[in-house]
Formats: structure tokens, C-alpha cells, sequence
């Protein structure tokens, strides 16, 4: 087999292993694959995302594994993530979720992880977040949705002030990162706010 | 003998609203198994106190799909039936709403009505929910009336849903609104 019919192979392959979940101009949301367990691994570890995305312990590739595994039956998720699939590169470049679901007051926090570092300051984190700011208020029936952001990302910071988010407050010093203090800003979103943006 | 605490969740003027205490367990199967209640609850099968007891274990599940409690009635100081949300839908925040009196003997003296109450409030103020259904039989006139009384709208009549006491019967499904809900209650 030449290498290129290989490689052709491996993308149909690929992308029989992709299910888009909600569609977008140049990502989709699609649902997660326990084969690109050994990807987010690498993400999460990787010094340069770990430091934005605050993760300080190392993380094994079989804790990484149980992430994948489906959720109890018939309960409400607390947890809802998605995988980022770059469209023309075809390939998982990131995740983005809700997590400290609460379904009775029914708000949750967003967080996303863009793993590969290229993709960075592109607006793809923007786009991600809309189709997952719409999906949490249009089908998910959500009131608000929240985020923290720490000091020293200012580009998480401008991109929550480009969605809409509001300035919830300020939780001084509540976060230890690379040897300083240093403060969290929640952020939020509520659906009536996000629905007359729609509308314009 | 030392007077066991009972454990209120919600307080009612006659009645005060308990979680499951697996010691009562005893208590809901004679209700499950007694012929003039099951009629209604449409329970056709005979259930052991060890089934009950499985299938109203309270999960850990947050938040919770069902949710049950008993109905305590202070002056006779014992239960006298249990009310319940099954299917809480969180994404469409509705839940179905049941209430059975187990005590034949207290039947029409509206505890049901007071303890379907106290659920609808609950429902809509703690659990954020939008709208609540029940359903019951339309030979079960006691439901019919108790449901009315406490704001609920007829919605749906299902034709003939229902083989009940050698007939096939309608199954009449009721609802409320948190706006109906409010417009009379706040």
C-alpha cells in the first residue's frame, strides 16, 4: 500500500469516527472517543495549556481513559463535555464542556481547553464558546452560564467581555499559579441577555 | 420505649411531609398489596416488602429523578400515605406528581388534597419547576375532584388507556402551570 492511500485510509477512518454533535463554521462539537484519550493526556500535561487551563497535578493516561467511560444510566449529568474537531485539519484540537451543573437553579460553569497551541488567538475558542453559550440556553434550558478567568489570561479575559459576559465580581487572590496569588474574575451570562443578541 | 425523632422535610397544617423511613417499609406494602388501594394505584402484581424496599431505596443521584416522601398525620401520629415526583424532566423542568392515601379508613377527609398542595408548592419554589402533571383514572372521582380543587386543569383524556376492574377505562391526564400556580397563590 503507498503511503498515500495509507494516509487516505487513515482519515476515512478518522472520520468515520466522528460524530458532530453541534456543527460550526470552522469547528465542530463532536462526542467524545476513548481513542483520543492518549490526545487529551497530552493537552492536560502539556505545561504551556496546563498553566491556562490550571491543572497542576500530572494526570496518568488511565485516569485520562475513565473520563471516556459513559456515564451512569437515566442520572443528569453534572458534566457535559465535548470534543473541538478542526474541520480542515481534521483533527481534535481542544475540549469544551459545562461542568457544576445545577439543574434545579439551572446555571453551570463553561470551561474550554484549545490542547494545541497553534490554534491560539485565532477565534476559534470564541466560536467553540457561542456554540456552546447557544446550545446551554436553547436546548439545555439554562438561566445563566458562568466562567472564571485568572489575572494573567487576558485572552480569556477579552474573550468573556466580546460574548456578553458581565463582570460578576472579583475572588482576590484565589488562585496559587506559578509561584504568585492571584485573582479569579467570574464571569456570567444570562439567556435573556443572550437571546436579545440573537435577535439583532 | 424511647420516642423515635421524626424527621419533617415539609410542614403541613395536619399533616407534615417525611422522608422514606425504611422502617415503614412494612407500612407501604400492606398499602401496595391492599385491594381497594391498589385499584387506583393500578398495582396488578403482589409485591414483597423486600421488593418495596428496593425499588424506594434512595439513591444518591443528584439531582433526583423521583422524589418521595410519606405522609404523616400529626393527630394520629403515624403515616397515612406517600406522595411522589416521578420523571422530574430537568431540561423540560416538569414532573409527574402522585399522591396516594394508604389509610381506606381517612379517605375524604382531603389530606391528599393538603399533601398534593404542599408538593405543587414545593415543585414550583424549591425545585424551579415549570409545570406538573398527574394522571389518574376516570373512575377514580376522588382523584378527579382532589386534583380540581388544588388548581389542576384537565388536559389530555386518553381513550379506553386503562384496563381497570374487568374494563377498559379513559386515563385522564391533568396539569398545572408555575404562571396558574401563581396567579392564585402568591
Amino acid at each position: 500500500m503507498t503511503e498515500e492511500k495509507k494516509d487516505k485510509e487513515d482519515k476515512k477512518e478518522e472520520e468515520d469516527d466522528v460524530f458532530p454533535f453541534i456543527e460550526g463554521e470552522r469547528i465542530d462539537l463532536v462526542a467524545g472517543n476513548s481513542k483520543w484519550a492518549n490526545l487529551v493526556c497530552k493537552w492536560m500535561n502539556d505545561p504551556k495549556v496546563r498553566h491556562y487551563s490550571r491543572n497542576m497535578w500530572p494526570l496518568t493516561l488511565e485516569e485520562v481513559k475513565k473520563w471516556f467511560e459513559p456515564p451512569p444510566d437515566r442520572q443528569m449529568r453534572e458534566f457535559i463535555v465535548f470534543t473541538v474537531y478542526h474541520k480542515e485539519a481534521k483533527r481534535p484540537i481542544g475540549s469544551i464542556g459545562f461542568n457544576q451543573t445545577n439543574w434545579v437553579s439551572r446555571n453551570a460553569n463553561i470551561f474550554l481547553t484549545i490542547g494545541e497551541p497553534e490554534y491560539w488567538g485565532k477565534g476559534i475558542a470564541g466560536e467553540a464558546s457561542r456554540l456552546m453559550i447557544n446550545y446551554g440556553f436553547t436546548e439545555l434550558n439554562f438561566h445563566k452560564i458562568f466562567a472564571g478567568v485568572f489575572t494573567p489570561n487576558s485572552r480569556s479575559l477579552r474573550a468573556a467581555e466580546k460574548l456578553g459576559f458581565e463582570k460578576e465580581g472579583v475572588l482576590k487572590e484565589e488562585m496559587y499559579v506559578d509561584g504568585k496569588y492571584h485573582d479569579i474574575h467570574k464571569f456570567a451570562l444570562f439567556k435573556r441577555d443572550w437571546k436579545m443578541k440573537d435577535d439583532e | 420505649m424511647e420516642k423515635k425523632t421524626r424527621i419533617t422535610f415539609i410542614e403541613g397544617e395536619r399533616i407534615e411531609l417525611l422522608p422514606l423511613n425504611p422502617e415503614n417499609v412494612k407500612i407501604h406494602a400492606r398499602w401496595a398489596n391492599d385491594p381497594k388501594t391498589r385499584l387506583y394505584t393500578q398495582n396488578v402484581f403482589p409485591v414483597s416488602h423486600e421488593d418495596l424496599k428496593k425499588r424506594l431505596d434512595q439513591t444518591q443521584e443528584r439531582p433526583k429523578r423521583d422524589i418521595f416522601f410519606e405522609i404523616y398525620h400529626k393527630e394520629l401520629d403515624k403515616i397515612v400515605g406517600f406522595v411522589e415526583f416521578h420523571n422530574i424532566n430537568y431540561i423540560n423542568h416538569a414532573a409527574n406528581l402522585s399522591v396516594v392515601i394508604g389509610e381506606k379508613e381517612i379517605w375524604g377527609n382531603n389530606l391528599g388534597t393538603e399533601a398534593a398542595k404542599q408538593m405543587i408548592k414545593y415543585g414550583f419554589e424549591e425545585l424551579n419547576l415549570v409545570k406538573i402533571t398527574a394522571s389518574t383514572l376516570k373512575p377514580n372521582k376522588g382523584a378527579c375532584r382532589m386534583l380540581e380543587k388544588i388548581g389542576m386543569k384537565l388536559e389530555l383524556v386518553l381513550k379506553n388507556q386503562t384496563y381497570f376492574d374487568g374494563m377498559y377505562v379513559d386515563e385522564l391526564n391533568f396539569c398545572i402551570s408555575r404562571e396558574e400556580w401563581e396567579q392564585t397563590n402568591k
